[in-house]
């Protein structure tokens, strides 16, 4: 065998060998560029709030990891949830989440984002700092974003002028959590997400 | 002649077989077998079974592929049901060993009393089994599989447990008064809603946009001593000097700071505000118990003190103390207040919509913002 054909072989197996390249904040980056760009032509053309937040839900339930979302936002007293209280909980702070974030938007107003450079702040986390003009305020917003491995990079939390959507929930929840345990936690989502009387 | 009958001829009709061809008679069996789910190896191959009251499963054949019509029996998918290990009986070893809860009185009184003799015959040693003894059977639930199926949930799971611990300490302040505090939230509460609330649209409606941001722009103008001399006791020379070229870009260039002329250069436009608070802050003191102020809302003891540095390093203040009239006082102050109760009602709403808690979710917001500013 000629050395050439040696020297390709080991360098094709050496290539095979290697690990998949790591998830880049690049691709994290541009990532969230692509999903807020479809949030922000969905608010262009929303003609009401409604409207609006129904218009949203998929494109956010597709970009963000609600399932760690809630499960960070109740935190530790997650262990002792039943299968069932999960799954409610889920369900009721992913609505909960959906009207948090559509209701900042109003129909027709479109916010100015500048992104400046993604930061990796562990393993498969990606930081994403923002500054959003909207309304004539500028705000300081952070994506927080991970790679979910074959669902690819989803976002975890929102932080906004410095507040955490998840920590601000996780204070909430702690306290619910302390006065009636997992019973009480559903209980109070479910009960910020039913439509006032 | 008469020719005996072949064993195949004493057989019953139905299950006579052809003799002459063997090997076929036994493919034709087991693909007859294998249509009606008859096979010796799988013996519930329809799937489902009922119950008996001896807690035996008996295969339910099907008719055309069909479950029998009018049956009174309940079926069970054979799959639903799994095997699960009987109670350990009394006297079995393992019983002994294992102490669940303390016993009732009497049930403690029962124990002490020499256990009766097992009814186990001297001709077979092994006691006879009873229905009781027989395996019992757990019916899974089908439906709540679908609404959260194991696999969701085991995604849902997936996640490292300590991600749970993430956001332990965020947000997080000493309330000692918090009954105190509520009351007062609630109180300020009302002032925001019937008070505040109804000006601050007035004063949207009246004003334009454009007007709004001036009065914002000549009011953050007028607060330059208080970022200056922070940025000065946090020993930030370099901010300093940037804040009071912003001052005099927007002063000078800004017509006395109605336009923000120093966001036009990079190193002008987003300086971090500094105020007395976080000034305390860097000087190594911590948040002190969380306060709510009448009117003003969210503050820590520290921040309750530093904005006393902050008023008295205001201009807006100096006026007002100066001597003159109260008409121009109230000229002079009100913009301000009403600007900045616009932009407080603003960062209510933003914190407390769409909370489960809305006195915890503005203590909340309250902290991580501050601590954010002091990061800064």
């Amino acid at each position: 065998m000629k050395p050439i054909v040696i020297i390709l072989l080991f360098a094709s197996a050496a290539f095979l060998a290697s690990p998949a390249p790591a998830a880049s904040p690049a691709e994290a980056e541009s990532f969230l560029k692509k999903s807020v760009g479809e949030v922000v032509g969905i608010a262009k053309n929303a003609p009401d709030s409604a409207t609006l937040a129904a218009r949203l839900r998929p494109v956010l339930l597709k970009c963000i990891s609600f399932d760690a979302m809630t499960r960070r936002a109740v935190g530790p007293g997650w262990r002792q949830f039943t299968d069932n209280q999960q799954s409610e909980a889920t369900d009721f702070f992913t609505m909960l989440i959906i009207r948090t974030y559509s209701g900042n938007f109003t129909p027709g107003e479109l916010p100015e984002i500048t992104y400046k450079a993604a930061v990796s702040t562990g393993p498969g986390r990606v930081e994403v700092p923002t500054t959003t003009l909207y309304k004539g305020s500028k705000y300081d917003v952070t994506y927080r974003l991970e790679d979910q491995g074959a669902k690819g990079w989803s976002i975890t939390d929102v932080v906004i002028e410095g507040v955490s959507m998840i920590a601000n929930y996780r204070t909430q929840f702690d306290a619910q959590f302390k006065s009636g345990g997992a019973n009480a936690v559903v209980a109070a989502l479910k009960k910020s997400v039913s439509p006032p009387r | 002649m008469k020719i005996r009958p072949t064993s195949a001829e004493k057989l019953p009709r139905t299950l006579r077989m052809p003799v002459g061809r063997p090997l076929f008679s036994f493919f034709a069996a087991v693909l007859l077998a294998s249509l009606h789910g008859g096979l010796a190896s799988e013996p519930f191959a329809s799937g489902v079974v009922t119950i008996t009251k001896d807690g035996i499963l008996r295969p339910v054949p099907l008719v055309d592929g069909k479950l029998p019509k009018n049956s009174p029996e309940t079926f069970y998918l054979e799959s639903a049901l799994e095997p699960k290990p009987r109670r350990a009986s009394a006297d079995s070893p393992s019983a002994g060993k294992k102490k669940e809860r303390p016993a009732a009185p009497s049930a403690r009184r029962e124990a002490a009393k020499p256990a009766p003799p097992s009814k186990v015959s001297k001709k077979n040693p092994v006691p006879a089994k009873t229905a009781r003894e027989l395996p019992t059977v757990t019916i899974r639930r089908k439906s709540a599989d679908k609404k959260a199926p194991d696999k969701q949930r085991a995604v849902r799971n997936a996640g490292p447990d300590d991600d749970l611990e993430e956001y332990n300490k965020a947000g997080r302040i000493a309330d000692p008064l918090e009954p105190a505090n509520r009351c007062v939230f609630w109180v300020n509460h009302q002032i925001y809603s019937y008070v505040f609330r109804p000006l601050s649209k007035i004063y949207t409606t009246v004003l334009p946009r454009p007007v709004r941001s001036a009065v914002f722009n000549v009011c953050d103008n007028v607060e330059f001593p208080v970022r200056f001399v922070n940025h000065l006791l946090q020993l930030k020379f370099d901010r300093a000097g940037l804040e009071t070229r912003k001052f005099l870009v927007n002063s000078v260039g800004g017509v006395g700071g109605l336009i923000r002329m120093s966001d036009r250069t990079p190193a002008l436009a987003d300086l971090p505000p500094a105020d007395t608070g976080q000034t305390l802050s860097k000087w190594g003191i911590g948040h002190g118990p969380y306060i709510v102020l009448p009117v003003l809302g969210p503050k820590s003891l520290r921040d309750t003190v530093g904005l006393a540095g902050d008023y008295a390093l205001n201009p807006v203040t100096w006026v007002s103390f100066g001597g003159i009239g109260g008409a121009t006082a109230l000229a002079i102050t009100s913009p301000p207040a009403i600007n900045s109760m616009s932009i407080r009602l603003d960062a209510y709403d933003a914190a407390s919509k769409n909370s489960i808690d809305r006195y915890i979710a503005l203590r909340s917001a309250y902290v991580q913002s501050r601590e954010n500013a002091v990061s800064k």
